[in-house]
């Protein structure tokens, strides 16, 4: 591990453009490891800059654990993990209950809280496997970034939850409510990487075999995990949106929320009954913190149509809701009506 | 005795197979010059004999005093019935009778009729030696107008209804004035921007002309996608990076805005866009 990364204990602020150097590496590093997962990444370390939870919807076996875990090696903190089950209960986030070495029982901090007030990464598998009184605690824990545990209060000021849904199996499993999905900033498909190239290379290339090596690839603590909620506040306070972008973020929003009203046509859809309910003020707040990290990433200075529109569907999807008539096909109308959106509203508008 | 019925009965079995005509003719005086005369003749026939038509007289005149207007036939229940009108020409000084011929009819089983004459007495209209002026000629009947108005105003609104379906029809079709010509909107945006002031409305025109062209909204990030589907901009694809730079930065940016106004470039892509590029 090269000393000069190994920044957090002197709490010596980064410099800006060194800031953008390690942001860059990170991502090199990431993708040299992840194959074919380019965007991917570039959303999960956009997710990082502007300090937002992360539903990841992917196919198994395509890396997200082994990429989560990469992810917390370079941001240096603790990460945690924990499998939703049927019988899982509240408490098993924050206890463990366990007999010791002498046959007496023990009670001792659970995943949540074995790493103390640093942990930065938690990964909650297979979410909609956990019963809804798991979700309201880790709402509250997403939310609040806190925890009431052995009758003190917990804050954890890094945390950032990343959860999985399994997308395949229907039974025993509890789909997450609207709210609960409104505050996850974006949610990232995980598929499988698009060339074969990319493919072979999984399944050949010995060193994919062993994972706990491959993410030793990664520099720990390239974006200093507990620098990032200033960088991420830099970044909301310093990006420029101009009032043609504002202009423009608006139009979109609404155009999810009434797409009747602006105009969009898509195919086999009734755009009046479409949309049940659309993008709250937190989904356009979490729009804009990204499409901000979206433009530093690129070392801009204001935000343009092109970072809105590059995150606009992860941030939107999953909290765009349809009619009941439409919901089982979501997967083909929510991308049409976000295509149709940012096909059809003009920037910039008068 | 009933041997001699019975022979008369067998003789006559063949006559009543005999089409049977009886006549109903017009009365025998009275008649003037100019008259009408029908004469009704019905002709009861046996079930599988028809009168062949083409045997009855036509109408024509039969003489220089007589005229055979007209000849009606009507299937009557067993047999026909022949209606001939005649008109009677002959100017009589003295009451005179005068023969009409009978004509020969032919039967589908080859037998052969005939129609029966008849004869009239028709008069003189006024005495012979009365002498002739014109004071004589009655005067015109009093005649009336049809009013045209409503049939002029019909074909009117029938010529209105006509071309309007004529245009509906080329307006479907595209025909003619209708032909859908190529969308240019950097045309129209070109000549628009020329009474545009604000150099952001001009800006903004030229923005929605590249969505019209592009079929959906495009920004700088799109150009490359934009330049491989209409290859005919490519010659002037640095001025449109150009442009889209000074746009992000007018638009969105916080620096100053660098670049050309956009009327120039406006004006040379419509130009390409008429294919005078």
């Amino acid at each position: 591990m090269p000393a000069k990364f190994w920044y957090p204990m002197l709490q010596q602020k980064i410099p800006s453009h060194e800031w953008h150097a390690r942001f860059d590496e990170a991502g090199a590093e990431l993708n040299s490891i992840i194959l074919g997962q380019r965007r991917v990444i570039r959303l999960i370390l956009l997710s990082v800059l502007a300090r937002g939870h992360v539903l990841l919807a992917g196919d198994v076996g395509t890396g997200k654990t082994t990429l989560l875990r990469a992810v917390a090696r370079a941001i240096g903190g603790p990460f945690s993990r924990i499998e939703g089950t049927v019988d899982l209960l509240p408490s098993d986030l924050i206890y463990d209950a366990h007999l010791d070495a002498d046959g007496r029982p023990r009670i001792e901090p659970g995943p949540a809280l074995l790493h103390g007030e640093d942990l930065s990464v938690f990964f909650f598998n297979e979410i909609n496997r956990a019963r809804p009184q798991v979700h309201a605690l880790l709402l509250r824990l997403m939310a609040e970034r806190s925890l009431t545990a052995f009758r003190k209060e917990h804050r954890f000021p890094h945390l950032q939850v990343f959860a999985d849904r399994n997308q395949i199996e229907r039974d025993e499993t509890f789909e997450l409510p609207a709210a609960a999905r409104d505050r996850f900033m974006i949610e990232i498909p995980v598929l499988l990487p698009e060339t074969r190239e990319d493919r072979t290379a999984l399944a050949f290339e010995t060193r994919f075999h062993d994972t706990d090596t491959l993410i030793a690839g990664v520099t720990e603590g390239l974006l200093p995990y507990r620098d990032l909620n200033a960088l991420g506040r830099d970044i909301q306070n310093n990006i420029h949106t101009s009032d043609a972008l504002q202009r423009y973020v608006f139009d979109l929003c609404d155009a999810l929320r009434d797409p009747q009203g602006a105009g969009l046509l898509i195919e086999q859809a009734d755009m009046a009954t479409l949309v049940r309910g659309g993008v709250s003020p937190r989904g356009m707040q979490a729009l804009v913190r990204v499409a901000r990290a979206a433009a530093w990433a690129d070392r801009r200075e204001a935000v343009l149509p092109q970072d809105v529109r590059d995150v606009f569907e992860p941030v939107m999807a999953h909290r765009t809701f349809l009619g009941p008539a439409y919901e089982p096909r979501r997967d083909i109308l929510v991308p049409a009506l976000i295509r149709a959106a940012l096909d059809k509203i003009p920037v910039p508008a008068e | 005795m009933k041997w001699l019925i019975a022979i008369l009965l067998i003789a006559s079995a063949p006559a009543l197979a005999q089409p049977v005509i009886r006549a109903e003719n017009p009365h025998g005086y009275g008649w003037w010059l100019g008259d009408e005369l029908v004469q009704r003749i019905r002709i009861d026939l046996p079930d599988d004999v028809t009168l062949d038509r083409a045997s009855l007289p036509r109408p024509r005149a039969v003489d220089y005093w007589l005229d055979l207007r007209d000849v009606e036939v009507k299937d009557i229940k067993g047999g026909v019935e022949v209606t001939l009108l005649w008109q009677n020409f002959y100017s009589a000084l003295e009451p005179k009778l005068r023969e009409v011929p009978p004509s020969p009819l032919r039967f589908s089983d080859g037998s052969e009729a005939a129609l029966p004459g008849f004869s009239f007495v028709t008069s003189p209209i006024r005495p012979i030696t009365a002498p002739s002026g014109p004071d004589q000629l009655q005067p015109d009947p009093p005649f009336r107008l049809i009013d045209p108005g409503f049939n002029r105003m019909a074909l009117g609104g029938s010529l209105l209804v006509l071309l309007g379906a004529l245009l509906a029809m080329a307006w479907h079709q595209a025909w003619g004035p209708f032909r859908a010509r190529p969308a240019r909107p950097f045309t129209r945006a070109a000549r628009g921007m020329a009474h545009m002031p604000d150099v952001a409305q001009r800006r903004r025109s030229l923005h929605r002309a590249f969505d019209a062209a592009f079929g959906r909204v495009l920004i700088g990030a799109d150009l490359p996608d934009f330049l491989s589907r209409r290859p005919e901009f490519t010659p002037v694809a640095d001025r449109l990076a150009e442009f889209f730079k000074a746009s992000d930065a007018a638009f969105f940016g916080v620096g100053p805005v660098a670049g050309d106004e956009p009327d120039a470039l406006a004006r040379d892509l419509a130009r390409i866009e008429r294919g005078q590029g």
